[in-house]
């Protein structure tokens, strides 16, 4: 077994200190950032993706694991930007305006980096303006919206038609989520998906960007 | 004597400490820690990291144990439960379940109160504090911590809930208003169908601020593992309801049923 498969079983075990020693022991060894990032990181994190999806672990199990893919990033990250590495898409997300709850929408985060996407999380009670003004910023091609009262759904609709106003609704994606919200929900407002859970989420993302 | 009450209180942390499985059911974990490894439907496929040994499963049960462990080995520290009750007459409380004119049509408590004995209005919280740890968690990356005290800080609240409702039930009986065979349930705003938004008419006739709970232009209450609501005690049938309402699709919990089944149980006398 070679050192990103090893970093890739260490990750699956949420083992962070043997997956942070081995990250350094690969770079020393002269293996590219890149390469211990896709066949270490992130393949563990699809292995991670797929056993959740499919019920065969659970939530702690994929936190834990995401604890260790953070150790591998960390000594990854400046090598990474030096390269120029491009992540596999740019997302930005956040729970609107008027929550505060944000567990769920930190999940989809850790998840959607998990699977080498650069995620901008705006944190909480984020307003329509904020949401669009970081995706122009940023250039992200999707938003990721949560909410968990009924009453900040309508927020997301606001989003959508700032969106448009900004001539920007070709361009970036939009995916929902949270307790009351649905798929009936999304097609109302105009989202691109609705996601019933962060494991949904990452396989939305990962289509809606193509 | 009176049935009335409008009482704060205020419970010790060990009162509302929550049960290891609760904490792990709220986390999507079946079984509870030292229990075998529930197998996955199907067989364990194989290739590198994805075949499921016993002994992978024993591992990661005994891992959530040690998380557990950690998390109630510390929530005490964390945890301010407090609670309000106040008694309201059922046609004043038709003011605060229509709230805005918001609730879904058939929203069963519609049915429900006005046939009940005695109704209160209730907020119970278990404070700020662990929100304040599970975001400092959370920001150092310990995401599983953070998690299980999440998971662990719902729970109590809602054990906050069950001694509130426990207080009220016994209140009743000193006052011998509590007949045998009566239930007590609990409902909320922002659930089948009573709109959430009625909790600014709750807020305003049970004055939570008096524990430290507010409410939010978006009828968040803050802090956020708070609960409000109505209690109502009447006899089992008026609580008992069909749940095949539109707003039924969308609910993830379905824990009515679980009520209605435990209306059955004769033990509340």
């Amino acid at each position: 077994m070679q050192l990103p498969e090893h970093i890739a079983s260490a990750l699956q075990q949420g083992d962070d200190e043997t997956v942070a020693a081995l990250t350094r022991e690969a770079l020393e060894f002269g293996i590219a950032a890149r390469k211990i990032l896709d066949e270490g990181l992130i393949a563990g994190m699809n292995v991670i993706g797929e056993q959740f999806r499919a019920h065969e672990i659970f939530l702690p199990d994929v936190l834990l694991a995401a604890r260790a893919m953070y150790a591998g990033l960390d000594p990854l990250q400046p090598l990474l930007e030096r390269e120029g590495g491009v992540a596999r898409g740019k997302v930005v997300i956040g729970t609107v305006q008027g929550d505060l709850h944000d567990i769920g929408k930190n999940l989809v985060a850790i998840m959607l980096r998990g699977a080498g996407l650069e995620v901008i999380d705006l944190g909480n009670d984020v307003t329509p303006r904020r949401f669009v003004d970081a995706v122009q910023e940023s250039g992200a091609a999707l938003i990721g919206m949560s909410a968990l009262l009924t009453t900040t759904m309508p927020v997301m609709k606001e989003v959508i038609a700032l969106l448009a106003r900004e001539g920007l609704a070709k361009k970036v994606k939009v995916i929902i989520g949270g307790a009351p919200v649905s798929a009936e929900f999304a097609r109302e407002i105009g989202a691109d998906a609705y996601a019933y859970d962060a494991a949904s989420a990452v396989a939305h993302v990962q289509r809606l960007l193509g | 004597m009176s049935t009335a009450i409008d009482t704060r209180l205020v419970f010790a942390p060990d009162a509302v400490r929550p049960q290891p499985a609760a904490i792990l059911a709220r986390l999507g974990v079946p079984g509870a820690p030292g229990e075998a490894p529930a197998m996955s439907g199907g067989e364990p496929r194989h290739g590198p990291g994805r075949r499921e040994a016993p002994a992978a499963g024993w591992g990661r049960h005994a891992r959530n144990g040690v998380l557990v462990a950690e998390v109630l080995d510390r929530i005490d520290d964390l945890l301010v439960p407090r609670a309000v009750l106040r008694a309201i007459d059922v046609e004043r409380f038709a003011a605060v379940f229509a709230g805005e004119g918001h609730n879904a049509p058939e929203a069963p408590l519609g049915t429900i109160f006005p046939h009940a004995r005695t109704l209160a209005l209730y907020a119970a919280t278990v404070g700020g504090p662990v929100s304040v740890e599970i975001a400092r968690l959370f920001s150092e990356r310990d995401f599983a911590r953070a998690a299980f005290l999440d998971a662990a800080a719902s729970e109590a609240t809602e054990r906050a809930g069950i001694a509130l409702a426990d207080h009220y039930r016994a209140h009743l009986q000193a006052c011998g208003a509590w007949r045998r065979g009566d239930r007590l349930l609990r409902y909320s705003p922002g659930y089948c169908g009573w709109h959430v938004s009625a909790q600014r008419a709750l807020f305003a006739a049970l004055e939570p601020l008096r524990i430290g709970v507010t409410l939010r232009e978006s009828c968040l209450m803050e802090p956020l593992k708070s609960i409000s609501g109505v209690i109502v005690v009447g006899p089992a049938a008026i609580h008992r309801f069909e749940p095949d309402f539109a707003f039924c699709a969308a609910c993830r919990s379905a824990e009515c049923r679980q009520r209605m089944r435990a209306l059955e149980d004769d033990t509340e006398g």
